[in-house]
């Protein structure tokens, strides 16, 4: 671990006599050390809340429910389980899986679930996302019954079974060709008091209309969409109010906050840490939580890594900090 | 560019995709699943979808690309 006081790297752990200090804080602020505050143990209270890392101490359930349907040269049977975070609270190939139905399997990890050589299969399956799992403690569990619309969180590689990543981490596959998307019917928000932290990634580029995460399509509250003009957040009546960034395949963090912090006239759209621009606050309620398209429309073509939405606008740079802290995505 | 299948009638295009669903093994009840939508469009029902022709043999029409 380095510390370094002005431009001087400390090349030995920090001590209290003979104890060694594993992380420090100014605050609430983790400032070194490898142990990041669970968002949700610091702040929660989160409306909804998704995501491929264990969000907070209370939440004890499963990170997503998935399917598994054996390919020829296998027996063609179907497969769901939930799985759960490893010890390192992320998604591995070591998450345990529980609450098998369908075929029977006996794998007891995801690695196992997806290689099925401990259910005698002899080709090794590509992994579906059923449901991802609300770590807010709300239940908004946003799912897909239809199978071939369900993102991928593993895929095959020359048939060897890989687990979907984005910046190293694990992410859930979202493909725009097979129209996938999440869904759970919601009204019980407002686009007046919402502010929502995305984390995730456009795999190609593309000058199609994307939504990626949406909670109206009329009252709209969307992080991000994007158009050939580039990427957006969709804010009321604009599909496109606020340019985040032009349209690229890096891994961001892109925040909507409303009302602003400064000013209860405004909303305010943040794209890794930095401002990008405001629009006018409106009012509505939201109608339902879409990840991936917007009212199954326009699909996204991407990984997702994590999306948290508070009815609160407090508190707004510490979370973006553990968020960043975490995922690595900018100025590390 | 993914393959289809048209149908006349909204209850042939169910038959069919109750005839993948069970092909493929997919739960029914509680955690019922199913492999995909039927379509209308211009009045003839459709299904769209991955590893249908498995099922239901060689597709009669072709999406363009979404």
């Amino acid at each position: 671990m380095g510390i370094k006081i002005g431009n001087i790297n400390a090349n030995t752990s920090v001590k209290l006599g003979t104890t060694t200090i594993q992380s420090g804080y100014i605050g609430t602020d983790l400032i070194f050390g490898n142990q990041i505050i669970k968002i949700l143990d610091a702040y929660g209270s989160a409306h909804h809340a998704y995501s491929l890392r264990k969000l907070g101490s209370v939440y004890n359930g499963a990170c997503l429910r998935v399917r598994r349907t054996t390919a020829s040269p296998n027996l063609i049977t179907t497969t769901t389980a939930d799985v759960e975070f490893d010890s390192n609270g992320t998604i591995s190939f070591s998450s345990p899986i529980s609450n098998k139905t369908g075929n029977a399997t006996n794998a007891i990890n995801l690695g196992e679930f997806a290689i099925g050589a401990v259910d005698g299969l002899t080709a090794q399956s590509v992994i579906n996302v059923v449901t991802w799992y609300d770590q807010s403690g709300n239940s908004k569990n946003p799912t897909n019954a239809t199978v071939t619309q369900q993102p991928r969180l593993v895929r095959l590689d020359s048939g060897v079974a890989t687990l979907e990543t984005s910046g190293g981490k694990a992410a859930v596959r979202f493909i725009r060709t097979s129209s996938t998307r999440l869904r759970i019917a919601d009204t019980s928000a407002d686009i007046n008091n919402l502010s929502s932290y995305f984390v995730g990634a456009y795999a190609a580029f593309s000058t199609n209309t994307q939504n990626v995460y949406s909670l109206s399509t009329t009252n709209r509250w969307y992080l991000p969409a994007s158009t050939s003009g580039g990427v957006y957040a969709g804010y009321d009546n604009d599909a496109f109010a606020i340019f985040l960034n032009t349209m690229n395949t890096d891994r961001k963090l892109y925040e909507l906050i409303s009302p602003s912090p400064s000013s209860n006239s405004f909303i305010i759209a943040y794209s890794n840490g930095v401002v990008v621009g405001d629009a006018l606050i409106q009012s509505g309620p939201i109608s339902s939580i879409d990840i991936g398209a917007a009212g199954g429309l326009n699909p996204y073509d991407g990984f997702i890594q994590e999306i948290i939405t508070y009815q609160s606008n407090a508190n707004r740079l510490q979370k973006e900090r553990n968020i960043n802290s975490y995922w690595q995505i900018y100025g590390l | 560019m993914i393959l289809g299948y048209k149908y006349n009638t909204l209850e042939e295009a169910e038959a069919s995709l109750e005839i993948v669903n069970t092909y493929f093994g997919l739960p029914c009840g509680e955690d019922c699943l199913r492999w995909t939508d039927v379509e209308e469009g211009d009045g003839f029902w459709y299904l769209f979808a991955e590893r249908l022709e498995e099922v239901l043999g060689e597709p009669v029409i072709i999406e363009i690309n979404r």
